[in-house]
């Protein structure tokens, strides 16, 4: 992810993970450094809770070590992997803990933007500059959706929700859903490709 | 581009990557997936996308102590006990399945009782803390295995991986077919020698498909909760082998544990 201009290059996601497999503890650290902060915030938004939301970074971070043999390049990028690995452990723990669990939760944690700022996180500033680049990025693709289309996605990437689900909740045809979806994905795709292009090897 | 993928399935490809699909659907996309590298790009787009999308998911910042309580834990989880004692390896096996519906039947109840063990819990738990944190953690990895288990209904398909001989290693293997995810639980099983870790296979027509690797402690238990299940289903057996460190792509030595995956009732 990082393009920073600095006077060396630096290592590449892939080359740190490849070390980190061979047991390099500093690599995973600064695959750490690079990522944890937006891993943390997805974990965050989906569980929220703060406790949860670290143990799923840790677990991510932990598999990721486990299990880096098993990185494809091929299928992506190491950000998009991590982003797979933790958007799941997220949902799961989320449904482990049970839906009517989960509402009183959101319902106290309902805006995750106002949270107390624990910490300066892990980044350093060039790497928290970027960070607020892509989000902005990000908002700037997101606001090409319609709000139907917004809602639709972030039930089903934030809330795990199903196509079947997401229609019941809406009341809405299945049909209807499926193609909100999958159009509002292709724009967002065709939005930030300039993005993730840069990071593909 | 390819034509040998209908746009019926390619439609699905950004709701495969967002885990919006429907069981069936999500099978029916991964046979064409595996089988179109077209639509495994496409797929791959989809992730990064996700990936993106994550850094617009808020502001918040993790703890400055979980980066070390991440190398703690990674470095906790490498503590391989000294001299350990390397098991006999046996030649593959065949596995006698008549104990298997006795099996099946016996995990039914034992499933039950820790359902129970686990509303128990959870109301004893009524009060949260975030002193409890790191002991929550475990619990939802124990929650997750709960779920597992409790949640497959008629897809629970299990596994008994066994040597010959009495006292000799087990391992159980269940497997939420609906949730792709599995649980296994050895047993008598000695740690894998320094440097070397058990590795799970999938068994597909004969052909070992790379699942996880793990090790057990000194008592010879090991529990790997709620992992993920391969890709593409159709597995008819499983098996465990003593592998490097990270696992291998296939199997490089023989197999130590093997045993038929039974349909539940």
């Amino acid at each position: 992810m990082t393009t920073a201009p600095t006077a060396t290059a630096p290592t590449s996601d892939r080359a740190l993970l490849e070390r980190a497999g061979r047991g390099d503890e500093r690599a995973l650290g600064t695959l750490y450094d690079r990522h944890a902060g937006p891993l943390h915030a997805l974990a965050y938004r989906i569980t929220a809770e703060r406790a949860d939301a670290e143990e799923v970074v840790l677990e991510t971070f932990c598999q990721a070590w486990r299990e880096a043999a098993r990185f494809e390049a091929a299928r992506g990028s190491v950000a998009a992997w991590l982003t797979m690995l933790c958007r799941s452990r997220a949902l799961d723990l989320v449904r482990a803990r049970g839906r009517r669990a989960r509402l009183a939760d959101r319902a106290a944690a309902a805006d995750p933007e106002a949270a107390p700022a624990m910490s300066r996180g892990a980044d350093d500033p060039a790497g928290r500059s970027e960070r607020l680049e892509q989000a902005r990025q990000v908002a700037d693709a997101l606001a090409i959706l319609s709000a139907p289309q917004r809602q639709a996605i972030e039930l089903a990437y934030y809330d795990g929700l199903s196509h079947s689900e997401i229609a019941e909740r809406l009341g809405e045809p299945l049909g209807t859903v499926k193609t909100r979806v999958r159009l509002a994905m292709q724009k967002l795709r065709d939005a930030l490709r300039p993005y993730y292009a840069e990071a593909r090897p | 581009m390819s034509s040998t993928v209908p746009d019926s399935l390619r439609e699905l490809a950004a709701g495969y990557a967002l885990g919006a699909l429907s069981a069936e659907e999500a099978q029916q996309f991964e046979a064409a997936l595996a089988r179109s590298p077209d639509l495994a790009r496409e797929v791959a787009e989809y992730r990064e996308v996700n990936a993106l999308l994550a850094t617009g998911a808020g502001t918040a910042t993790p703890d400055p102590t979980l980066r070390d309580r991440l190398i703690a834990r990674i470095r906790e989880s490498k503590v391989v006990p000294l001299a350990p004692r390397r098991p006999p390896i046996v030649p593959l096996l065949a596995l006698g399945l008549a104990a298997s519906a006795v099996l099946a039947a016996g995990l039914g109840l034992r499933v039950r009782s820790l359902g129970g063990q686990l509303r128990a819990r959870d109301s004893a738990l009524g009060v949260r803390d975030s002193v409890l944190a790191e002991r929550e953690g475990k619990l939802a990895a124990r929650e997750r295995t709960l779920n597992t288990l409790l949640e497959a209904e008629a897809d629970l398909a299990i596994a008994h991986l066994t040597t010959t001989g009495p006292n000799t290693p087990g391992i159980q293997l269940f497997w939420n077919r609906k949730a792709s995810s599995a649980v296994l639980h050895a047993f008598r099983l000695p740690p894998a020698p320094a440097g070397r870790v058990y590795q799970l296979w999938f068994m597909r027509d004969g052909v070992p498909v790379p699942s996880q690797t793990f090790n057990s402690d000194p008592d010879g238990h090991a529990l790997v909760q709620a992992f993920t299940v391969p890709e593409g289903g159709g597995f008819g057996a499983a098996a465990v082998t003593i592998e490097p460190e990270g696992g291998s792509p296939a199997p490089t030595t023989p197999v130590l544990l093997f045993g038929a995956i039974v349909a539940g009732s």
